[in-house]
């Protein structure tokens, strides 16, 4: 649904984007990472078709987007990372008005605007003026906005950023919801752990060059990190300890604040075997915490924090 | 005994020192610097470092030296030297004029300066949310104003300074008494502290820098219309008694007329030398006005600072009369998007449909008939009255315009809204074209004004209907040349208030540059206009030639000019959206 090749992106000599190669499924969430100033703002810039390339080629639906602008616009739902208001208009006239622009007939507009109203919960403010709206309720305008052409790609740059913890979760619940109506989402974020939770796909990006893209689970192939899982037994922690060192697809066991931290051998996957065994030896299992990988430590390590 | 000498010695200069540092620190406290608070170092520090400033200065230098030879030219020329008296005669003459210009220049130029330089003080700090920073420090409403107004005007008293030099030098040459540069420099420093505090207080109340620009100038070109039109009625009619005794109160009020007044005395057959008393009094008097005009800013800006700070609801007859652009959003009810989407919002964000249009033609049509109707004998049958209303309403109309094109593009880059008007299926043709019909719709009542009142005076046989077909011919490019110019600024530039500067500073630098391009400027072709007579023109071929002249040279110029704005703006519609300069330029896609 989403591609590019080759994408550049320079602003003097100042390289913003380089050779960016990217490929995103239909029905996918793409979540795009990065320090401040590593490209994402940039290639989603381009994809809205509000930024030429200064190189390379990129595709919505299989239209390229410096030259099919318009219908790529038509595909296309894309949220700034600020997004300015219309401060002389009221809720649902600020969606109207885009639905016009949409070239939505008058006669559906109407169902369209409140659809889209009560999707994003914001039926009870459709006469509130804009720039009365909190922040959070700014943000949800503005996906409804982006939604009132139901275009098949939402590129949403830091749709969370700002917000409380809330109003996250509710955005992040209805990124879940677009999901199930078949939306392509690309989403940028700082907020790590939340791309975690809702994406299927991440794309590490820093100083314009995209580092890692792929799954959670190619992620941690790709970096060789074994699987973790921390146990806490009660009574003999030394037998625990003996026990779990004997299995074959455990590397390595030691203890950490009362538990026992026990790493997989490389190919194994976390499974019951832990505490299957420890029960069988007689022992008592209080606790058993598998330690996945987080994107936040996949970010780190993968990228230096260079920023322009 | 040495060493007894030498402690006494250092004793005395340690008291002395001590001394020194206690009377330093205690005239410290009345540094001006220190009791505006720092408020005023840091508007000193930000003059500092903008290069805005320097090429203010390098320009200002620049007219200066411009209008110096101009001047020396016309009189003294570059033929021989003449000898003796004659020379003296040339070179007292030169100076005279030479000082007349720069004094006037300063004295039409440095208020309205003032004006720019104050009218973002407030608005921007509010914009910025440094005002509510600001709040939590222990500087005060009234160290926020004083700071800001005297922090600004002081690059305009080093602008004065700048020309002080010069004026001494040329008043050697002679023919010029003290009092009249004395006059020149007080009467100026005074405007332009009245104009600077009017701007610090429409600043308060007014977000965008433009609009407290134009209110502003307006307040003052309103003071210098008084004068000039009190002298027409007076050489046009027979006033009532009563006007002509309050003219002597109101010329003294109005530093246009003090200024008029003391620099005709020094034209060929002007009177005696200005009066101290005069202008002097004139001059303690706006400043007690501008004092009082500071304190209502003071008052304003902390109601200002508690709504910021607090929230709560606006206050005063604005919110009554519902003027207030939010509290009449807030109250209105929900409109549909009718017609084309672009000229709908367009409208919403111009004219929101509040009571003050109302208010406005009401006092527009009380202002210009009753005076003219009731006031003056038969004044509204002469056509020096309807010059006078033409040119007047084109210029209303035509600063509209320009305002509201160049507000139209910049606005939405300023408030971020750009980039979402350009993802949706709206092309560039249908934002300008949209854009520019909103315009239009705006200024029409005033155009149509303008075309029913000169069809009832050709009804009445007091114009010519030659002056129907004149404006018809001289007005639509004049909308069109303001119309393309700030769309084109709009595009180009990253605020509301850079793009109107520049729109209204690009005709008066054109009409620098090419003379005849002002002179045939549409608001002098309209005031025209109305003094055409069809016997004239038919019975005269130079008339029916200047007719066609004066009609065709803004046409052709205006409209040609106009249309490759409008063009321009097009193909910019899509170029450094964010504006991030030519780094990052592209060009529209389909």
């Amino acid at each position: 649904m989403i591609e590019t090749q080759k994408l550049s992106k320079y602003y003097g000599n100042l390289a913003a984007l380089v050779d960016l190669d990217l490929k995103i499924d239909q029905g996918d969430i793409f979540g795009f990472i990065g320090p401040n100033g590593a490209g994402k703002t940039t290639t989603m810039r381009i994809l809205a078709t509000l930024l030429e390339p200064t190189r390379g080629r990129a595709f919505i639906d299989g239209l390229d987007v410096t030259r099919t602008g318009k219908e790529v616009r038509r595909r296309v739902g894309y949220m700034p990372d600020f997004m300015g208001v219309y401060d002389d208009l009221k809720v649902f006239e600020y969606l109207e008005f885009f639905a016009a622009a949409f070239n939505i007939e008058r006669k559906k507009r109407k169902a369209i605007v409140e659809g889209v109203l009560e999707l994003t919960d914001l039926q009870s403010k459709r006469a509130a003026a804009v720039d009365s709206l909190s922040r959070g309720m700014q943000q949800r305008l503005g996906l409804a906005r982006v939604l009132i052409h139901d275009p098949k790609v939402l590129i949403l740059d830091e749709p969370a950023s700002g917000l409380d913890p809330r109003a996250r979760i509710e955005i992040r619940e209805l990124l879940r919801e677009l999901k199930r109506m078949g939306k392509t989402i690309m989403i940028s974020s700082h907020i790590l752990s939340e791309l975690e939770e809702i994406c299927d796909h991440v794309g590490i990006i820093e100083h314009g060059k995209l580092v890692f893209s792929g799954t959670m689970e190619e992620i941690r192939r790709q970096m060789g990190i074994q699987s973790k899982m921390r146990v806490r037994v009660a009574g003999d922690r030394d037998r625990a300890f003996e026990v779990l060192s004997s299995l074959p697809q455990i590397k390595e066991v030691r203890p950490e604040d009362g538990y026992l931290a026990v790493t997989y051998a490389e190919g194994y996957e976390i499974d019951g075997t832990i505490a299957r065994t420890l029960v069988q030896a007689g022992l008592d299992v209080i606790a058993l915490e598998p330690e996945q990988l987080k994107l936040d430590n996949a970010f780190l390590q993968l990228t230096k924090g260079i920023v322009h | 005994m040495y060493l007894q000498m030498r402690q006494t010695v250092t004793r005395l200069l340690m008291r002395m020192k001590q001394s020194v540092i206690r009377l330093l620190n205690w005239m410290n406290q009345w540094n001006p610097i220190d009791l505006a608070g720092p408020i005023v170092d840091k508007e000193l520090r930000v003059a500092a470092s903008r290069k805005r400033y320097y090429f203010l200065r390098t320009l200002y230098i620049s007219i200066l030296t411009l209008f110096l030879a101009g001047v020396w030219f016309s009189h003294v020329g570059l033929g021989p030297v003449r000898a003796g008296a004659l020379r003296a005669a040339d070179m007292s003459s030169a100076g005279r004029m030479a000082i007349i210009t720069i004094v006037s220049f300063q004295f039409l130029t440095l208020p309205v300066l003032a004006v720019v330089l104050l009218s973002n003080s407030v608005s921007d700090e509010i914009r910025q949310g440094t005002l509510a920073v600001l709040m939590t420090t222990p500087i005060n409403s009234l160290q926020i104003v004083v700071g800001k107004l005297f922090g600004r005007l002081l690059v305009l008293a080093l602008l004065l300074a700048i020309s002080f030099p010069l004026l001494s030098i040329v008043r050697v040459f002679g023919g010029v008494p003290w009092t009249f540069v004395l006059a020149g420099v007080f009467l100026t420093f005074t405007t332009s502290l009245l104009g600077g505090s009017l701007s610090l207080l429409a600043s308060v109340s007014i977000r965008q820098a433009y609009r407290s620009t134009l209110l502003v100038i307006l307040v003052l070109a309103l003071l210098f219309l008084t004068v000039v039109a009190l002298h027409t009625w007076t050489a046009a009619g027979s006033p009532p008694q009563w006007l002509k005794e309050m003219s002597g109160l109101l010329e003294f009020l109005n530093p246009y007329a003090i200024f008029y007044g003391i620099s005709s005395t020094l034209l060929p057959g002007g009177g005696s030398n200005p009066s101290m008393p005069a202008w002097f009094g004139h001059c303690l008097f706006i400043v007690l006005v501008s004092c009082g005009i500071a304190l209502l800013a003071t008052i304003r800006l902390r109601k200002v600072m508690l709504t910021e700070a607090f929230g709560g609801e606006r206050f005063g007859f604005r919110r009554w009369f519902r003027l207030d652009r939010k509290t009449f959003i807030e109250h209105r009810p929900l409109r549909t998007v009718r017609g084309e989407c672009i000229v709908w919002k367009e409208m919403q964000r111009i004219r929101p449909r509040t009571f003050a249009p109302f208010f406005i033609l009401g006092g527009a049509l009380l202002i210009v008939y009753s005076p003219a109707a009731f006031l003056m004998d038969r004044f509204l049958f002469t056509k020096t009255f309807h010059s006078w209303f033409a040119g007047v309403l084109v210029l209303v109309g035509l600063v509209r315009t320009a305002s509201l094109a160049a507000g139209s593009v910049a606005s939405e880059r300023e408030g971020r809204c750009w980039p979402l008007l350009l993802t949706t299926l709206l092309d560039e043709r249908q934002i300008i074209r949209g854009k520019t019909a909103a315009i239009f719709i705006d200024t029409a009542p005033l155009w149509i004004w303008l075309f029913v009142h000169t069809i009832v005076f050709i009804a009445l046989d007091v114009l010519d209907p030659l002056a129907i077909f004149a404006l018809l011919l001289t007005i639509p490019p004049g909308i069109l040349f303001f119309i393309g110019l700030g769309m084109y600024f709009g595009t180009r530039l990253k605020t509301v208030t850079g793009a109107v500067a520049i729109t209204f500073a690009a005709p008066i630098g054109m009409s620098f540059l090419f003379p005849l391009l002002g002179f045939a400027n549409p608001i002098v072709c309209a005031a025209w206009s109305m003094q055409l007579t069809t016997e004239n023109v038919l019975s005269d071929p130079f008339g029916l030639v200047f007719l066609g002249g004066f009609a065709a040279a803004p046409i052709i110029v205006y409209a040609t000019l106009g249309l490759v704005f409008l063009w321009q703006a097009r193909c910019r519609v899509r170029r450094d959206v964010f504006g991030l300069g030519q780094a990052d330029v592209t060009g529209p896609r389909g």
